[in-house]
């Protein structure tokens, strides 16, 4: 899905991405997701095994980080 | 990150406009911890800290807020501590006065900054990283051919490609970045130059590709 894009004739003009700072309440978000996603690897593995069922969340199942 | 700011305002109105807004929900003690931030980096920086306390769409849309934005020379989205503030940002800003504003200083030849999830929030489309099975909610939008994944280094990173697929697929046109803490991606809206401690990663196609600080990289408006 595509947003409006600017004007690319203004003058140029600089932007700065940052991958942000660490912080104990990053890494405790860190932390959450990736038992989270660490959940969907182990369905993802037993959903490749013959007769084991897969246990994946469900597509837009919420996964709280905090 | 002080030495992409100071080079950011060196030839600019020494103006640092700070948007906290990432931090708006997690309380006032948390706002008010931004701002302090803000505020230091402006003072190192030997510039005017003017930062905007902007919790509501409401208060995006009141004049007095965005006509404050005028005369900056680097408008900065601070980050929230949750990466999943993005959306609230988004949700926030979007087709406010304080946007518009926002992006009038940028096209006059201010600086923009987001950081973490005012970084994501820049984009076109933002991931949803708490959700694996989510595809995610559309962005700003002034950078609609990338996606962001701030912290890479420390979030997913280290995770197998296959479990991060879902975040990866994107429309012709699109690329995914991962950018590491303390660094990031300087230029725009094309072409950036990785500055900062750490890498920023091109991910896709299968893989991810290392672009270290010193490297550009270029990503073509449609």
């Amino acid at each position: 899905m595509r947003e409006a894009v600017h004007d690319t004739t203004a003058p140029a003009s600089y932007i700065e991405i940052l991958g942000g700072d660490p912080s104990q309440a990053v890494q405790d978000a860190v932390n959450e997701a990736q038992a989270a996603y660490a959940a969907v690897g182990e369905a993802q593995a037993k959903a490749v095994q013959p007769g084991v069922t897969a246990d994946a969340p469900e597509a837009g199942a919420a996964v709280p980080l905090r | 990150m002080l030495p992409v700011d100071r080079m950011l305002l060196e030839s600019r109105p020494p103006r640092y406009v700070q948007i906290p807004t990432a931090a708006a929900q997690e309380g006032e003690r948390r706002l008010a911890y931004w701002v302090t931030l803000g505020r230091r980096q402006a003072e190192r920086l030997g510039v005017e800290p003017v930062p905007l306390l902007v919790r509501t769409r409401q208060d995006a849309d009141e004049p007095a807020i965005a006509d404050r934005v005028a005369g900056a020379g680097l408008v900065y989205l601070s980050g929230g501590d949750p990466l999943f503030l993005a959306d609230t940002l988004r949700d926030t800003l979007r087709d406010t006065l304080l946007w518009q504003a926002i992006e009038a200083a940028w096209q006059a030849g201010a600086a923009l900054a987001g950081c973490s999830a005012g970084a994501m929030a820049m984009t076109g489309w933002v991931p949803d990283i708490r959700h694996p099975t989510r595809s995610g909610r559309p962005g700003l939008g002034l950078l609609p051919q990338l996606r962001v994944l701030p912290h890479f280094d420390r979030f997913l990173g280290r995770m197998p490609d296959l479990l991060m697929r879902p975040l990866l697929r994107t429309p012709d046109g699109v690329t995914t970045v991962g950018i590491d803490e303390d660094t990031a991606l300087v230029g725009g809206p094309e072409h950036f130059t990785v500055h900062g401690r750490q890498s920023a990663w091109l991910l896709g196609g299968g893989g991810r590709k290392e672009v270290p600080a010193g490297g550009g990289v270029t990503f073509p408006l449609a």
